[in-house]
């Protein structure tokens, strides 16, 4: 839809990004740290599956407070913290999810 | 501390309360058509949500932030020490007019500005920029940077305008000086809200969009998430590395 509107030359904007290989964008592991990319995250979301892909510190949790889609859980939070505690997913990260990495990214 | 990345609001009349006299002909008003509310203004109508108690978990009070107190009980039951404030209006971009658009824009920031000033910083806000006007759009976020905003709010598109339009290049330099992430909520960009794929996939082509503009890289210190788009297409973005992941895979795949 993005390329019919508008016509973007991708190819010209990769090769003068400094650093950057002519021909290749790295995806890797490392691209959401690397890019400062964030996405936040559901409860049904198979996280231990996602956090093999290196995203442990690029992940935020979010209510949808007022809403009642799909993605409304009130008490993500707890939910999450307790698949810290079950072993699901590492404590630790449980609580980057819940913390720190919303304190990082909103500057908080 | 625990804090909810998304959460929401809804408009009320008191949201168009900070409309200028000049512009009140823009005001949105609430119609009854067949049975449904609806908002109402200059080129466009939209329901206006009537949400249940039972169903959100939450008041009406506590929704439109009539009453910002009961919010944060709300909140102290929930576990949650802040939460950062997303409208629900303009999860579709409400006017393809600059001038309705600035209107509308500035009315909402202004209110949710007061709103949360009463919170002692427990209900933080994303700025709604009006992208019709950059010019107007960077005041707007220097203003909301200095009343309690820690984030702007954008779609994958606006205006039909992709993420790495060189027309956002002066949106990202100025939330980048002002250390603002670019908080890429799924919605629709397009004020008539026809979308031939879900809201979700046109947030997440963004990424791709930016990435292959060389966005992030031209401004190294701007953060940009993807809020409320599930997590599960990360792991695409991210890539399978290397042979190693694609042992577990296998791996995974034979134990079911």
């Amino acid at each position: 839809m993005v390329a019919r509107n508008r016509k973007q030359n991708w190819g010209s904007g990769i090769r003068q990004v400094e650093g950057r290989d002519a021909d290749t964008i790295q995806l890797d592991q490392d691209l959401f740290r690397r890019l400062r990319f964030y996405s936040s995250c559901e409860t049904m979301d198979d996280l231990p599956y996602i956090l093999k892909f290196g995203t442990e510190d690029n992940l935020l949790l979010g209510s949808d407070y007022t809403h009642s889609d799909q993605s409304a859980e009130l008490r993500v939070h707890e939910i999450i913290e307790r698949r810290g505690r079950d072993g699901e997913i590492p404590m630790d990260v449980a609580r980057k999810l819940a913390d720190t990495n919303a304190r990082r990214f909103y500057g908080l | 501390m625990r804090i909810d990345c998304d959460a929401h609001v809804d408009e009320s009349e008191d949201t168009w309360a900070f409309i200028e006299e000049s512009d009140a002909r823009f005001r949105p008003v609430t119609v009854n058509a067949a049975g449904r509310r609806m908002w109402m203004w200059p080129g466009r109508t939209r329901p206006r949500h009537e949400r249940s108690d039972d169903t959100t978990g939450t008041t009406e009070a506590t929704r439109t932030l009539h009453d910002v107190a009961a919010r944060l009980r709300h909140m102290d039951e929930l576990g949650i020490d802040i939460q950062v404030l997303y409208p629900t209006f303009f999860l579709t971009t409400p006017s393809d007019r600059a001038d309705v658009e600035l209107a509308l824009c500035k009315s909402y920031n202004r209110w949710i500005a007061s709103a949360t000033e009463r919170s002692q910083g427990r209900l933080r806000w994303v700025v709604v920029p009006p992208f019709l006007s950059m010019d107007k759009a960077l005041e707007e976020i220097r203003w909301a940077k200095d009343h309690g905003a820690c984030g702007v709010l954008k779609k994958g598109t606006e205006h039909n305008r992709g993420a790495a339009d060189p027309y956002f290049v002066p949106l990202y330099e100025e939330a980048s000086r002002l250390d603002m992430p670019i908080c890429m909520h799924a919605g629709s960009g397009d004020p008539t809200a026809v979308l031939p794929v879900s809201p979700r996939l046109h947030t997440i082509s963004a990424c791709i969009d930016l990435v292959g503009a060389g966005i992030p890289e031209r401004f190294p210190a701007l953060r940009m998430g993807w809020i409320e788009c599930s997590a599960s297409w990360t792991i695409h973005v991210a890539g399978h590395g290397g042979p190693e992941s694609k042992a577990e895979l296998g791996k995974r795949n034979s134990a079911g």
